[in-house]
């Protein structure tokens, strides 16, 4: 039975010294205290009898109970709470139980007093499962890092924190998860060139895209989002370049103007775009900008036209590669010797043409030019110089006339096919009707070299993949559909048939055969063909039918089928309802007249692009639809119908109301126009402007072309344009526009094309040139379109060589200062480190090479070759030379890990490790990640050891421990840059420089981890947020709720110990924090979702942590509530009551309330047992006080089973309560000291991570004190805890031994 | 005791076997070094389950012999291993009851030892512990802990909660830490941790543990031992990777385990814990990785709630208007259904074992697998008669089939029985927490 006793002694053993106070206590313990202990109590707690382990018989001097006082605050207790003596017993009499209470109070006042600032028996502590996750989290600043989380969940022990030592224990199986762990945190370390630091990743892979994310974000900082552009290589659209990275012009410029603010702007760019506004150095380009900047009305506007100009973009794909380009954005130079202009007409209407000439800003000296030639080029005729166009509209007006008077006669002539009439004129109508010789029409004029992966399919292409293509090798190919060897393939449009057409040559009998393959089956419904035998306006079809999936639909063997010369066989191919996707169609076509045989295939193939036609055979399409294709007037579609003379008067009668020159009867008349005048040459004068108009019979189809040059060789500098609108009056400088584009050819090619509209003509190596030449580039250097290429990661390219393309030259140039700029590329030296690109790019080359032998031009990426091997090479060394940066990294790691300086031993000893780990033939990073492990699983890192001082004495730890000390207490972590500090420089142990570290600390959001150890574990909801105590049957919203719910006692909390409020305000508060869902929890409406504080609560029944949906769901059942529970943890926790333990044995109390009792009903029937009764008269009415609040902490008027609430209550001593108010008072005004003193006791036993025992009592009462005279502000208690003795001193390392 | 056990620890420090050594601080005098069973018989298995908040009081009862026997109805579900049961009544731990309820009744389950309150930790290394570090030592894995319910982080009536968490204790201020996830508790059995690299960081963190263990104050050193220990141990597993059983002859039935390593995380679905927890515990037995293993099924004072069980008090619903410490204080038809559950498990369990053959016995027979509860009935939190059963033969030593009745007897110690356990595997200390002698009977 001893045991007990020596386990208390061991628990709390007090260092004495007997001073003269103590000795007059020593007189009244004989003479008064014995007498009355004897009598009263040695009945049972005698040295024999040891009722409840208490033997106080053995008390018989001042000196033993010293030894033991413990044991007396026990005796205090239960005096203080009338357990004793029991009451079956004889009780003392008031005047004894005063004077004996009085003389324990004022001994073990003494004895505390003596023991003072007695730093507690602390064992050396484990870092907490949170503590570790919270210091491995600041040291790596990585937030999502979980370590833990897997470990078993730690005890709790002293005051009830888990940050005790007794309670943090360890295990083979915990050390393998601390292993396990470290090594799982060391996989998070990033290596770099320039050292290490820690990602929330673990693979290469998304280090990359974090770099990349940092780099996007330092172009973003002075960039602004443009618009994208895209390009289509075989087929696939590609990005090329991204809308970001684009300078913000208008900012600037508003900013320099006075019109916004310049926050956030780059000083060095303010400065030199003023700079170079109010620069007098003449320059073409600048001085109107200058002009308007004077006025303050330059705006962007005024600028992006002439960046349009100069700047183009070129695929990043194409940099490097032979003849490629030098960068993505490109400087283009719109000067030119002469240039070819060109516009196309539109049909339909007359069109005017203005040849402008401007002085281009620079004055009119030499600027005398030359339009030469001036022309309308259209398909299937001549070209006409404009010469030519009075003579030509005469000749039209002419045939016009002579057609409308000989109407009746033509129609008449075709009808019987006897009459006389003009040979032209009847050619004019048989065109215009289809008559006589069979109309082929209209040709597919456009040719096809190559597709773009063949050069050896060839053919003839209209617009929506019309066309007729052969394959001229041996191979079978897909290009998509497939064609054969040595084939013709066509391929109709959704309103154009295509027809393949032979023209016979021959009069006699034919044998005809072939079949037709619909040879791309992958989409679309399929085609319709026909064969047709053509004489004029007549068509006999031979066969037709629809296509059968990829079956050869055979059209036939027709023999002995008559055609003169003259006379079409024709294979029409039409998309079939309109759908003409994938409608390629393999045609073999073969005529024979038994001398002669016509294959189509076979003639065609070789060299489809000979011409069309190409011999005989034809390419052309036809409307699909037949009914649509008539565009003939109403009176004359009559009269082919009928051929009657009567309709041929109203024909004439239409042509002489409605015949305009363009109509199509005149197309014969057009062609036969025979050009007389030969070419123009226009000389004019800048400023100038020349209008030409064009006929609307000459503009269908066609296009405006002219050259304009220079008159003389020598000076001179002119804008030339060709506009079809009136240009506005008086315009100096153009700036036109520039539109680049690729030009087909083979993928490895790159052949970017710029055309301008209003060039600058100058002659080459003239002092004009030169002059332009500095201009634009001083305007380019100040106006880039882009600063930087925010995609880094091209997609420009079907095949993308470029792994990372970096172009922030402007960026660093015009924005970014000397440590901006040496930022971006320590980011850009991380990115190729961790993304190892350098090696990856000699892959990639190789993987290229490999194809472009196969169908490009290989020599293409040469000039590529050198640099990437270099590079790679250099990189290599890069990796070897940055290793001991690595290792250092940890050395420097481990110092803020182990929170003290290593001695040299130990930097030698991780150097020692880092070789031996090389050895065991790990690669480097792993040895490094292994050497990150070996810090995080060192004891002197998972363990919060001190240096006692020698002999028994109680000591001072160092700043260091200090520092440690006071950063767990507030944060749970690692002390940071400023404690070490402080530690180093040897200032953190003067008191005020600690206090001051303190408040600074309690400001900090790292406080936060203090509300969560401390505030929730104290009031118990730590783990609420994980709870699962609740029935989801009865409470469905629990679950989603019970994070929020802790969260408002974490934030409570924070905002009390950041904000520095009253102690009392966890009682009384008019405020707590929610967000929208709790809100509603609570009956209140909220505009936002987010967290926020909430003030008026008490208006609303709540405020205060008595009404956390937290403490009232965590002090409740599964499915109802329990006023005992709430009633005990009132009691014991918030206000530190010492309740006896329960009874063993107590009746058993029903899960549910039986029919008709309330639970409150329930649970008074249970106390009024004798066994019972003592304790819940004192706790259960805090509880019933509480009962307008349901088991997950709702406000309430009804119990579950619909009886009414009653939260009427009296307390033990007389006060009645009712409901959550009338607590609340009593509790803030009545128990207050009961409660702040529990809070400090808490606070304190949090700190020092043990029990508060009896020598803190005077700290306990000076925290008390000073609460009182500081408004209760926290703070003060706090401060108090960090100057005193037990906080700042560790026990003497002989301390047990000496005792 | 105290006393005694830290002149002994200073002893052990100065003669520098501690480190090699670190249980022997809980012991006395250790009895004879294990002798070498006969050739190819099959080890003793020793398995502890244990359930918190006792049972319906009233069912758990067992009387007569053999397939004769009968059984209260908590036990049903133990039905058809009648013949393999032992029940105990009437056993007790002097010390439980001294304290608080639950709390200080759990923590010295295994061990009977006194239970510290206010800020400190210390109990007693629990009986299983004790044979972890003795016999234990033979097998990669001295011995498996796990749990299908996490523990309490809180202090209850001035007792830690880790008390009622807890009924392993590997010494008596450690608690052996739980594992409660399969797949951890699957890696602990059969990951290879033999990597040269750990060895040599395991052997620099023990060089600085050492180092530090001389500036520290001799609290603290206490301390710190528990960390040169456990650091030491894995590198001895480490070392001991891929060893097996020493027996000569006898080879375990299973040369690697012959199921998938459990999914991450823990099951959803209790019952599917404890089940996977029990079929590791079978693998560790069958590859001879391990053969002690400690399973808590829920905490005392658990707050576990059973909503897939159906309800005999609210039909047509789950268990779960009440966590089970409150259901326990109910002592009704409900309460008795959760019972049967945790049979169910424990039939599961001996079933597999039983279904194993080695040699002329089973895994059973072979195997003492003994569930406990801290209390008789949780309605009481009486713990003048623990509820106790152990079920298989401990390879022909243990005569089951049968019902021991002490409540009337005197020196009815829990610890007897615990001795008597120990003396199956072959380890014979003089006295155990409050017991001086073996139960005889057993």
């Amino acid at each position: 039975m001893k045991r007990f006793v020596i386990a208390l002694c061991l628990a709390s053993p007090i260092v004495l010294s007997a001073g003269p106070a103590l000795a007059d206590q020593s007189q009244a313990f004989d003479r008064n205290v014995r007498p009355i202990i004897q009598e009263r109590c040695l009945s049972c707690h005698s040295t024999e009898k040891q009722k409840g382990d208490l033997d106080l018989e053995r008390f018989t001097s001042l000196d033993q109970i010293k030894k033991e006082p413990m044991i007396w605050q026990r005796v205090q207790e239960q005096l203080a709470s009338n357990e004793m003596p029991p009451k079956k017993e004889k009780q003392l009499t008031p005047a004894e139980k005063t004077m004996l209470m009085g003389w324990v109070q004022s001994t073990l006042d003494e004895i505390a007093l003596a023991s003072a600032g007695d730093p507690g028996p602390v064992v050396m502590r484990r870092l907490s499962n949170m503590e570790y996750t919270y210091t491995v989290r600041d040291l790596t600043g990585v937030e999502s890092l979980d370590p833990a989380k897997e470990f078993p969940v730690d005890g709790a022990a002293g005051e009830g924190f888990s940050n005790v030592g007794g309670a943090l224990v360890m295990s083979p199986a915990l050390i393998t998860k601390y292993l396990d762990a470290a090594k799982d945190i060391a996989s998070h370390a990033v290596l770099t060139p320039d050292g290490i630091h820690f990602s929330p990743s673990t693979s290469a892979r998304d280090w990359t895209d974090e770099t990349l994310a940092k780099i996007r974000a330092i172009y973003a900082r002075d960039t602004s989002a443009g618009e994208g552009s895209q390009t289509v290589a075989q087929g696939i659209k590609l990005d090329t370049g991204t809308g970001g990275g684009r300078l913000p012009l208008a900012r600037y410029l508003d900013a320099l103007q006075g019109r916004a603010r310049s926050e956030g702007l780059s000083p060095k760019y303010l400065g030199m775009l003023r700079e170079a506004l109010t620069s007098t150095q003449p320059s073409v380009l600048l001085d109107p900008l200058r002009a308007k900047f004077k006025a303050k009305q330059l705006t962007a506007a005024d600028i992006e036209p002439w960046q349009k100009t100069l700047w183009r973009f070129a695929n990043i794909g194409h940099i490097g590669k032979a003849n490629g380009p030098k960068a993505w954005q490109e400087p283009v130079t719109p000067l030119v010797p002469q240039q070819e202009l060109r516009v196309t007409l539109n049909g339909g209407r007359d069109v005017t043409l203005y040849l402008t000439t401007g002085d281009a800003g620079d004055g009119e000296a030499g600027d005398e030019v030359i339009w030469e030639n001036p022309r309308i080029v259209a398909a299937g005729r001549p070209d006409l110089s404009v010469s030519e166009f009075p003579a030509l509209v005469r000749h039209l007006e002419t045939q016009r006339a002579k057609i409308i008077a000989s109407t009746e006669q033509c129609l008449t002539a075709l009808a019987d096919g006897k009459t006389e009439a003009d040979a032209d004129t009847l050619i004019a109508w048989r065109e215009y009707l289809g008559y006589g010789t069979t109309k082929l029409e209209q040709l597919i004029t456009k040719k096809m070299e190559s597709t773009p992966d063949y050069n050896f399919i060839k053919g003839w292409t209209g617009e929506n993949a019309l066309s007729v293509l052969a394959n001229s090798s041996d191979q079978t190919v897909k290009i998509p559909g497939t064609m054969k060897p040595h084939s013709v393939a066509t391929h109709p449009a959704p309103k154009l048939a295509s027809v393949i057409a032979w023209r016979s040559p021959v009069d006699g009998l034919l044998r005809i055969s072939g079949d037709v393959q619909d040879v791309h089956t992958a989409c679309g419904n399929g085609i319709e063909w026909a064969l047709e035998v053509r004489r004029g306006h007549a068509n006999d079809v031979l066969a037709k039918g629809v296509s059968d999936g990829d079956k050869v639909m055979d059209m036939g063997r027709f023999e002995g089928v008559r055609v003169q010369s003259g006379d079409v066989v024709a294979v029409v191919i039409g998309p079939r309802n309109g759908d003409h996707t994938c409608d390629l169609t393999a045609v073999n076509l073969t005529l024979s007249d038994g001398r002669t045989t016509w294959d189509l295939a076979k003639e065609v193939s070789p060299d489809i692009l000979a011409g069309n036609p190409h011999g005989a055979w034809h390419f052309l399409s036809q409307p699909a639809n037949i009914e649509a294709s008539s565009d003939l007037p109403a009176p004359l579609a009559e009269w082919r119908k009928s051929l009657s003379p009567a309709l041929a008067e109203k024909v004439r009668q239409h042509l002489e109301k409605d015949f305009p020159l363009t109509s199509p009867l005149l197309a014969h008349a057009m062609r036969s126009f025979r050009p007389t005048a030969g070419a123009a040459t226009l000389k004019t004068k800048a400023p100038s402007s020349i209008e030409i108009r064009i006929p609307a019979a000459l503009a269908k189809g066609a296009d405006f072309v002219v050259t304009g040059r220079l008159a003389s060789k020598t000076e001179g500098s002119v804008q030339m344009q060709a506009l079809t609108e009136k240009p506005a009056t008086g315009q100096g400088l153009v700036a036109g526009k520039s539109e680049s584009a690729q030009k087909t050819g083979a993928w490895s090619d790159n052949n970017l094309v710029t055309q301008h509209s209003a060039p600058f003509i100058v002659n080459d190596g003239s002092e004009a040139r030169k002059h332009f030449e500095t201009a634009f580039d001083d305007f380019r250097a100040l106006f880039p379109i882009a600063l930087c290429y925010t995609r880094i990661v091209p997609v420009d390219e079907v095949v993308t060589l470029t792994l990372f393309h970096r172009e922030d030259d402007h960026l660093k140039r015009l924005m970014l200062d000397e440590e901006q700029s040496a930022e971006l590329d320590r980011m850009w030296n991380e990115l190729r480190f961790v993304s190892e690109s350098p090696l990856k790019q000699v892959d990639v080359f190789e993987q290229l090479w490999q194809f472009a032998t196969q169908d490009a031009k290989p020599a293409a990426f040469e000039p590529m070759r050198e640099p990437i091997m270099r590079g790679a090479e250099e990189f290599r060394k890069l990796v070897v030379d940055v290793e001991p940066k690595h290792v250092q990294a940890v050395l420097d790691f481990a110092p803020r890990a182990w929170r003290r300086a290593l001695a040299n031993a130990e930097q030698n000893e991780l150097r020692a490790l880092y070789q031996k780990l090389r050895k065991q033939e790990l690669p480097h990073a792993s040895a490094v990640r292994m050497l990150f492990a070996r810090v995080l699983v060192a004891p002197v890192f998972l363990y919060r050891g001190e240096k006692p001082a020698p002999g028994p004495k109680a000591a001072p730890v160092n700043d260091t421990e200090l520092a440690t000390r006071l950063s767990y207490f507030l944060w749970s972590s690692a002390p940071d840059e400023e404690l070490r500090a402080l530690a180093a420089s040897g200032k953190l142990h003067e008191p005020d420089i600690l206090a001051a570290q303190a408040r600074r600390m309690m400001k900090h959001a790292n406080v936060r981890r203090l509300a969560t150890e401390f505030g929730c574990q104290w009031l118990h909801v730590r783990d609420l947020e994980t709870l699962d105590e609740k029935s989801e049957r009865h409470f469905p919203t629990f679950v989603s709720l019970r994070g929020a719910m802790q969260e408002e006692a974490v934030r409570f909390f924070t905002d009390l110990f950041q904000a520095d409020c009253s102690v009392l305000s966890l009682l009384d508060a008019d405020y707590s924090f929610m967000n929208r869902d709790l809100a509603k929890h609570y009956g209140i409406e909220l505009k936002s979702g987010d967290w926020q504080r909430v003030d008026g609560l008490r208006e609303q029944g709540r405020g205060g942590l008595l009404a956390f949906a937290a403490t009232l769901a965590k002090q409740s059942g599964a499915s109802r509530t329990s006023p005992i529970l709430r009633g005990n943890w009132l009691s014991e926790v918030v206000l530190g009551e010492k309740l006896p333990r329960p009874p063993k044995g107590v009746p058993v109390l029903p899960e549910e309330a039986p029919q008709g009792l309330t639970e409150r009903q329930l649970i008074e029937r249970h106390s009024s047992d004798t066994a019972c009764v003592k304790c819940h008269q004192r706790i259960d009415p805090f509880g019933f006080a509480l009962e307008g609040f349901d088991a997950i902490g709702r406000a309430r008027s009804k119990d579950t089973a619909g009886l009414a609430i009653d939260t009427k209550a009296k307390l033990p001593d007389g006060t009645q309560l009712e409901g959550l108010d009338s607590l609340r008072s009593y509790l803030v005004n009545t128990r207050r000291d009961d409660f702040l003193r529990q809070f400090c006791r808490k606070l304190l036993g949090y700190a020092l991570g043990r029990s508060v025992q009896l020598s803190d009592k005077p700290l306990l009462d000076t925290m008390l004190t000073q609460l009182k005279v500081n408004d209760h502000r926290v703070g003060s208690a706090i401060e108090l805890i960090v100057r005193s003795p037990q906080f700042r001193e560790v026990r003497g390392r002989d301390f047990l031994t000496s005792n | 005791m105290e006393t005694h056990l830290y002149s002994r620890r200073a002893f052990l420090r100065g003669t520098g076997v501690l480190m090699a050594l670190p249980w022997l601080e809980s012991f006395n005098v250790w009895g004879d070094e294990p002798k070498k069973k006969p050739a190819s018989e099959a080890p003793v298995r020793l398995c502890v389950t244990f359930s918190g908040n006792g049972f319906q009081s009233k069912e758990w009862w067992a009387k007569g012999e053999g397939k004769a026997m009968e059984l209260g109805r908590v036990l049903a579900p133990l039905n058809e291993f009648k013949d393999k049961l032992l029940f105990v009544r009437g056993l007790y731990h002097e010390e439980a009851g001294k304290g608080n309820i639950h709390s200080s009744q759990t923590g010295n389950m295994l061990s009977g030892a006194p239970i510290a309150s206010g800020g400190e930790i210390r109990s007693g290394t629990s009986f299983d512990q004790v044979l972890a570090q003795t016999y234990g030592r033979s097998t990669k894995v001295p011995s498996l802990v796990l749990a299908c319910e996490k523990s309490n982080p809180s202090v209850h009536k001035n007792y830690s909660m880790l008390y009622s968490s807890h009924i392993s204790w590997s010494s008596p201020t450690t608690p052996t830490p739980l594992e409660l996830y399969p797949a951890l508790a699957f890696d602990r059995l059969f990951k290879d941790e033999a990597s040269p690299a750990d060895k040599s960081v395991l052997d620099a963190v023990l060089a600085d543990a050492s180092d530090l263990r001389r500036s520290i104050s001799a609290n603290d050193q206490r301390k710190l031992d528990e960390y040169l220990d456990s650091v030491r141990d894995v590198e001895r597993r480490i070392e001991n990777a891929g060893k097996r059983g020493e027996l000569q002859g006898w080879r375990p039935t299973l040369e690697k385990p012959n199921i998938e390593r459990p999914a991450d995380g823990i099951p959803q679905d209790i019952g599917e814990h404890m089940r996977i927890m029990c079929d590791l515990l079978v693998l560790g037995f069958q590859t001879d990785t391990t053969r002690i293993t400690t399973l808590k099924l829920n905490n005392d004072h658990s707050a576990l709630r059973f909503p897939n069980l159906p309800s005999v008090q609210q039909a047509g619903h789950g268990i779960d208007y009440m966590i089970h410490h409150l259901l326990s204080h109910s002592d009704g038809e409900d309460f008795l259904k959760v019972n049967q559950f945790f049979m169910e498990q424990l039939a599961y369990l001996a079933r597999k074992l039983d279904s194993i053959q080695e040699g002329p016995r089973t895994l059973l027979d072979n195997t003492m697998l003994m569930h406990c509860s801290s209390m008789m009935a949780g309605a009481k939190h009486d713990n003048d008669q623990l509820p106790i059963i152990v079920l298989g033969g401990a390879g022909g030593r243990l005569k089951s089939g049968r019902a021991l009745d002490y409540k009337d007897k005197p020196e009815r110690q829990m610890c007897r029985l615990f001795m008597s356990m120990m003396d199956k595997m072959e380890q014979h200390p003089k006295t155990f927490g409050d017991a001086k002698m073996m139960l005889e009977e057993v």
